[in-house]
């Protein structure tokens, strides 16, 4: 209990003092200061061996196992040096936030940019899964997993770089911040109420327009609803149905997602809704406005609009 | 790519197998017939199973099939030694891994068997050839082991392994000239080979076999004067004890450390190192009496120097003698020299004649024996025929035909009986001089046998040898051969190859003298030579001076290269116009301000205005590059012009 407590004073001070050692930015160069470098578990039994070799050597008066002894500690030298350097100004980039819905996997992409480098390991600092990065020459970009999350929105942990290049005897390692948001979406919710309600207050609005009119009809295409195909016409052209076409002036006026003030459950429930309904009033090129408890988004359109809300909708 | 499920690399068995069968190769000292045939067997099952990409057995799989093997080492603990044990667990232990590779960790621990039990085969081998054998077997291993932590993909880059070297090699140089030396801190199990050097029993016959052996047995490099050749008899062993056939040693010398001696007389002081080559014995070789030694040394009675342990190895070390007879050490020691043995009755009443017949003058008595042997009909010949029961009779009196310890047993046979203390010395006498390389090498064939006499309390060498065959002494041993006995030495030494092998000997010499010789008291010398040398302070301080150049150099560099770069330009720009941007004015207008005022050189500041604008608002390097060659070209006319 109390060694608990202990560990995490001592992880709490140590992270406070990476933060303000290494501040999180964009763009991150692995200098000198935030390069740590120990023996590995494999570099200890190595030094043992050194030892061993030593003593061997001096009990057998044996210059050359001596010989060998030190042979073995230049090369050890050499390799922290080498471990040192294979991580030394590794420029790493994020240009842009991670975003996923919930019970997705998320990624971010990273830009990784060194002249050489191998056998990098990346991973999230507390975090078992590392990735690894064989190969590195010149710019690449890499895909780092994050782990499934909760909806909301949380700041990128610190990452975890380290690598047991060249030889083993060495980990260096890293902790660099990078200044990045995840993102998680509610998960939208494919319930045929959900659609309905879009759809009949879709209808409702614009049931003074002719059914029939031909400039309102349009080949059926995957996603429309089977409410609105003319079952009418069907039997004339079996392989083309025809469907009602939400004309003009329905896009034109702008729809209103609202969120009611709900908890727990029914929150969730109503968020996956208005997640579906955000995706497919962007789908259809339609102009759309959020509510909820916290902010209101005037109606708009496009890629950023969406996102914009669906930030919204992760923060409520 | 997940970082634990990495695949071994590539051939990463079937390199390990290759090095183990070459480690089975170079274990053959330490390994009997049957086990290195069951090693053999268990890497052939090995190479199949890998042939057929069969997966790695479970540790306790192994553990099964290695436990039988290990209790079956274990039984043979006596006739193996420890050290052998130890080899073969070593061994064992890296063949078994094989069979549980699965993940590089696997890997990791079978690369640090290897390396223990490569570097252990130096403990048989450190002629040159094979050294560097064994060297390039580490450095296998080693790129083994930086292939298991290195990407598949990336090659070995011959630039990364220069700058390997050069980091490298003088770390390891200096550690090695100058890293304590420890002497042996415990008793280490050695090697159970047979010896080949002067046996602990002297029996006449005994020799014959190391006179053929053209192995080498030491060296000897002298930092003062070479003595002359008469009187390089390298001493080795006393024989005192005599049962009327062989000559053994006695029981007094596994005694150890007997004081320093003090007699100095006006003898020149000789300085010289022996390296010697492994005998698996104690006994080391001296001229004359001792009077300081290297470290590991120990004297003993008699005026002999020993080795602590076993000389399992090529040892160097460092000797200071006087050519002078070894003083008498105590009465018992007298006493002890003048036992006699109820055989070879007619040698006895020999000697008690010539004792009468000179009234018990020691010289006297010598320089007839010398006079017998050689007025006599004696031959000298190293293949005397077999002598029986009283074998000195028989030698003296009929077949009159013998070598170095036939007479030498003799004579200390005679001159006991004769009532002077005497005893047999074992050693090696002469040996061949190596004038480009300026040491004496001295072969097995050069073993031989003389006799010491004591006469007023000094021991006096004779070599009645000398007396029958004075060539044997001066020339070395083949001179006093006839034709088909000088056969009977390895005859192709003259040859092209002899002469190859002959070059190839001196390199061993030096590798063993430079490396392998290098020892604690050569490193005190190198200590002390370096501390000695009287540049220091100066190449100290020149050092100090220009690591504080370079530093200073360095740091105005980068915060120069680091410096904002509007501040660095205009900074330059003031510096080359010898003035200021009054408060308020930008370095624009302060530009224009001058194109305006000098018409005559509006082009130029018009030039340097947009430059400037160009690489601090649009951040454009090359622009910034322009403006500092501008300044650089124009800097006598931009020093002149005045607002």
């Amino acid at each position: 209990m109390t060694s608990n407590t202990f560990r995490r004073v001592l992880q709490q001070r140590f992270e406070r003092w990476l933060d303000s050692r290494q501040p999180a930015s964009n763009n991150v160069r692995l200098g000198q200061g935030v390069i740590y470098i120990l023996p590995s578990r494999f570099g200890c039994w190595f030094i043992f061996l050194m030892l061993l070799l030593y003593l061997l050597g001096t009990n057998y008066q044996n210059n050359l196992i001596l010989l060998t002894s030190f042979v073995f500690l230049s090369t050890m030298l050499y390799a922290m040096l080498s471990a040192f350097y294979n991580l030394h100004q590794l420029q790493i980039t994020v240009s842009q936030d991670s975003a996923t819905y919930a019970e997705t996997p998320a990624t971010l992409v990273l830009h990784l940019k060194k002249t050489e480098s191998q056998m990098l390991q990346i991973g999230l600092k507390g975090q078992r899964l590392t990735q690894l990065v064989p190969l590195l020459q010149g710019e690449a970009q890499f895909d780092l997993l994050l782990p499934r999350l909760n909806r909301g929105c949380y700041p990128l942990p610190r990452l975890l770089l380290s690598s047991h290049y060249p030889l083993g005897l060495f980990r260096a390692w890293s902790y660099p911040a990078l200044n990045a948001q995840i993102w998680v979406y509610p998960k939208p919710e494919t319930t045929q109420t959900a659609l309905g309600s879009v759809d009949q207050a879709a209808e409702h609005a614009h049931s003074s327009a002719s059914p029939l009119d031909p400039d309102e009809l349009k080949p059926y295409q995957q996603g429309d609803s089977p409410k609105r195909i003319l079952w009418k016409k069907l039997p004339a052209a079996p392989n083309q149905p025809v469907v009602r076409q939400l004309s003009q002036p329905i896009t034109n006026l702008p729809e209103w997602i609202v969120i009611p003030t709900l908890q727990g459950v029914a929150l969730e429930q109503a968020l996956s809704q208005a997640c579906q309904t955000l995706i497919t009033l962007e789908q259809q090129g339609a102009v759309y406005g959020l509510q909820t408890p916290l902010t209101k988004l005037n109606p708009a359109t496009g890629q950023m609009h969406l996102t914009r809300c669906l930030q919204e909708l992760a923060l409520c | 790519m997940l970082a634990n499920q990495l695949p071994l690399p590539k051939h990463f068995i079937w390199y390990a197998l290759l090095l183990q069968a070459t480690l089975i190769g170079l274990y053959q000292p330490a390994l009997p017939v049957w086990n290195t045939l069951l090693f053999i067997l268990l890497l052939c099952w090995q190479a199949w199973r890998s042939g057929r990409n069969q997966g790695a057995f479970t540790p306790r799989q192994v553990n099964w099939l290695l436990a039988p093997m290990l209790l079956l080492l274990m039984l043979q603990l006596k006739q193996l030694g420890m050290l052998n044990l130890m080899l073969h667990i070593l061994l064992l232990a890296a063949i078994g891994r094989n069979f549980t590779l699965n993940q590089r960790k696997d890997a990791a621990q079978l690369i640090w068997v290897h390396y223990f039990a490569i570097a252990c085969s130096f403990i048989f081998y450190q002629q040159i050839a094979l050294a560097f054998l064994i060297a390039s077997l580490l450095g296998l291993n080693l790129y083994l082991q930086h292939r298991l932590f290195a990407a598949n993909e990336a090659r070995l880059q011959p630039r990364r392994l220069a700058l390997l070297l050069i980091i490298t090699l003088p770390l390891w140089l200096g550690l090695f000239l100058l890293f304590p030396r420890l002497p042996p801190l415990w008793q280490m199990p050695n090697q159970n080979i047979a010896s080949t050097g002067l046996s602990d029993s002297l029996d006449p016959g005994s020799i014959e076999r190391l006179v053929q052996s053209d192995a080498l047995a030491f060296r000897v490099s002298f930092q003062t004067a070479r003595p002359a050749r008469e009187d390089w008899y390298w001493r080795a062993k006393v024989y005192e004890d005599f049962d009327g056939r062989s000559w053994q040693i006695n029981t007094r010398f596994s005694a150890q450390n007997r004081p320093a001696a003090t007699a100095i007389s006006a003898a020149e002081v000789l300085q010289y190192q022996l390296l010697v080559e492994p005998h698996y014995q104690r006994d080391l070789f001296s001229l004359g009496l001792t009077l300081s030694w290297s470290d590991p040394v120990r004297t003993r009675p008699a005026g002999l120097v020993a080795y602590p342990n076993t000389v399992a190895q090529r040892i160097s070390y460092q000797l200071t003698s006087v050519l002078q007879a070894i003083p008498l050490e105590s009465a018992a020691e007298q006493q002890l020299n003048l036992r006699q043995n109820s055989a070879n009755p007619k040698t006895r009443r020999f000697g008690q004649e010539l004792a009468k017949q000179y009234q018990g003058n020691s010289t006297a008595i010598v320089q007839a024996l010398a006079a017998h042997f050689q007025q006599q009909s004696f031959y000298y010949s190293l293949t005397p025929p077999r002598l029986g029961n009283n074998a000195i009779d028989q030698f003296l009196f009929e077949s009159q035909v013998g070598f170095c310890s036939h007479y030498a047993s003799a004579t200390a046979v005679i001159l006991r009986a004769a009532g002077i203390p005497a005893r047999v010395i074992g050693g090696y006498q002469g040996g061949d001089w190596q004038q480009n390389q300026q040491y004496l090498l001295v072969r097995q064939r050069d073993a031989h046998a003389w006799v010491e006499y004591l006469l007023d309390n000094e021991w006096q060498r004779f070599d009645p040898t000398a007396a029958i065959a004075p060539e044997r002494i001066l020339a070395g041993l083949e001179q006093t051969l006839s034709v088909s006995e000088r056969a009977l030495l390895n005859g192709w030494q003259d040859n092209w190859l002899g002469k190859l092998a002959m070059q190839w000997s001196h390199l061993d010499y030096f590798w063993s003298v430079w490396v392998l010789g290098f020892n604690q008291s050569d490193q005190k010398r190198l200590w002390q030579q370096l501390s000695a040398w009287q540049h220091w302070s100066t190449l100290l301080i020149s050092l100090l001076i220009i690591a504080v150049f370079t530093v200073g150099w360095l740091l105005w560099f980068f915060w120069f290269k680091h410096q904002y770069t509007p501040n660095r330009l205009r900074q330059q720009l003031c510096h080359a116009l010898a003035s200021e941007p009054e408060v308020g004015v930008t370095v624009s207008n302060w530009l224009q301000g001058y194109a305006i005022h000098h018409p005559n050189y509006a082009a130029l500041f018009n030039e340097l205005r947009n430059l400037y604008e160009r690489s601090v608002f649009a951040n454009d390097e090359h622009a910034a590059k322009l403006l500092q060659q501008k300044i650089k070209q124009q800097r006598r006319l931009l020093k002149k012009l005045r607002l």
